[in-house]
């Protein structure tokens, strides 16, 4: 959710200021003293001030909070947001936000109903509409407002899943060799970035089935399990207690030294999206990944 | 400066000690921190990409792409080490537990020395049925072929060239006692011995 037009641009506080004495905010903070804007709602009990402005105790639950500097403000404590903690801000945010006013379109989904192309879900990446997709491009043909390996990071996170940042290396001689030898045999690309790194656009196609045309451009060959509004959907298994039992002792030392909560199970995979070949078979990885023994 | 010296001695003998050659995990640290290092485990891939694809999985099961929050690589190596890295609990799920796979400990561990409890020294094979009667699960943690007890505590001699004692034996094995005493101890004990031999003195 996008709520920097909401941040306020009054002048940044110092670590020992309070709000009471300095009327200044900490970095990125939302602007308090304003009236909530109409479409808003107001949750019960976060009070604004008398004249219905927003005031510290409308969203923080500390007490005295304007007269707190801001470095002895206890962000880790439960009420620090009203009703929480939260795992996600975004559900704070929307205890008085319209949460769906600020969702993202999912621009990978770029088909209409009658099969054309959403024409101004393309010009997101770039910069202007390729009707002559089916034919294979070189990476300078492609328009892109961004380059390859940066072009993702404008919505996803640089680690949106485990193992992500691992990958974003350059392959060796020998399995670009590889590389090059399964893109060939299956029919399909798997495109570095600028540095010859692994990149998103390696495993993932941004392209919605039927976009392109795989048998005229091996860019558009991908999975065909799944449907792309539905994600990725995995089937629970028995091998998730083994595995959980396998991490256990190692994950209960790590979020003691960390301070964490991270948890890691196994689902397995039913169905996938926008991956240039299965995964879930290990395809995908031995398109890379050889093994001698 | 000879204070100084000794001192650095102290600390280097203790640093040694600490980690004995051969072991390539100090003690005190977690050997998965240091797994690249060590060549006792072994994980043959390939031999396991044709039976994950059988049964449905695949490399996602040991290495997994989950959904992932944490932004901080300093914080995200750690997790992802051990997102990728099996322990036993996955190995022995298939080749022990369930012993749908090959269940040799060989397979995997080539340094058996490295597995084996403390106490499974030399004289263990002389104590070990205390052990074995108080808690037979704990043998069978490791000895899943139960051949591994039959083979001395069922064994009976059959004549032939292939018999573990051939016929005359008891003439001719006092020659094999002294030459290779460790593998009569293998089955027999001192008592064993001095069944007889104490008896005719």
């Amino acid at each position: 959710m996008c709520f920097a037009l909401s941040l306020t641009v009054q002048q940044t506080a110092s670590a020992k200021d309070t709000w009471r004495n300095s009327q200044k905010l900490p970095e990125l903070h939302h602007a308090v003293g304003l009236p909530m804007a109409d479409a808003d709602k107001q949750p019960k009990g976060w009070p604004t001030d008398e004249q219905g402005r927003l005031q510290c105790s409308t969203c923080h639950g500390q007490k005295n909070m304007e007269d707190r500097p801001f470095d002895e403000v206890d962000k880790k404590a439960a009420d620090f947001l009203r009703g929480g903690p939260y795992q996600n801000l975004e559900a704070f945010c929307s205890q008085c936000h319209d949460a769906r006013e600020y969702r993202r379109p999912n621009i990978h989904l770029m088909l209409n109903a009658d099969g054309s192309v959403k024409k101004d879900h393309c010009t997101y990446c770039h910069e202007e509409v390729n009707e002559d997709r089916n034919r294979p491009h070189r990476p300078e043909e492609l328009n892109l407002r961004l380059s390859a390996g940066r072009m993702c990071y404008g919505c996803h996170l640089k680690t949106p899943h485990l193992n992500a940042l691992p990958h974003q290396a350059k392959p060796d001689e020998a399995m670009l060799k590889q590389m090059k030898a399964s893109a060939r045999q299956q029919g399909v690309i798997f495109p570095l970035d600028e540095d010859g790194k692994v990149t998103c656009v390696t495993c993932h196609t941004p392209h919605e089935p039927g976009v392109i045309d795989p048998a005229k451009n091996p860019a558009g060959r991908q999975v065909q399990s799944g449907n792309v509004k539905q994600g990725v959907v995995y089937l629970d298994h028995s091998w998730n207690e083994v595995v959980r039992e396998d991490k256990r002792e190692r994950l209960e030392a790590l979020n003691r030294r960390s301070g964490g909560h991270h948890e890691i199970g196994y689902r397995r995979i039913q169905r996938e999206v926008l991956l240039r070949l299965p995964a879930k078979d290990g395809t995908l990885c031995q398109s890379c990944h050889v093994f001698d023994r | 400066m000879i204070r100084l010296t000794v001192m650095l001695l102290l600390l280097l003998t203790q640093s040694v000690l600490a980690d004995p050659p051969g072991l390539v995990t100090p003690k005190g640290t977690a050997w998965w921190d240091k797994r690249e290092h060590r060549s006792d485990i072994q994980f043959p891939h390939k031999a396991h990409l044709s039976i994950l694809k059988e049964e449905g999985d695949s490399c996602l099961l040991c290495h997994t792409f989950a959904k992932n929050e944490v932004t901080d690589p300093k914080q995200l190596k750690p997790l992802e080490t051990i997102a990728n890295e099996p322990l036993k609990a996955v190995c022995h799920n298939c080749h022990v537990d369930e012993k749908r796979a090959p269940w040799r400990c060989n397979l995997c561990h080539d340094d058996k020395t490295r597995i084996w409890p403390d106490d499974h020294n030399f004289n263990y094979i002389q104590n070990h049925a205390e052990d074995g009667r108080r808690n037979e699960q704990a043998c069978r943690q490791c000895h899943l072929d139960l051949a591994f007890c039959t083979d001395c505590h069922f064994r009976r001699d059959v004549a032939g060239a292939n018999s573990y004692h051939p016929l005359g034996y008891r003439t001719l094995h006092g020659i094999e006692a002294r030459m290779t005493a460790l593998s009569c101890g293998r089955c027999h004990n001192a008592q064993y011995c001095a069944n007889c031999h104490e008896a005719n003195r």
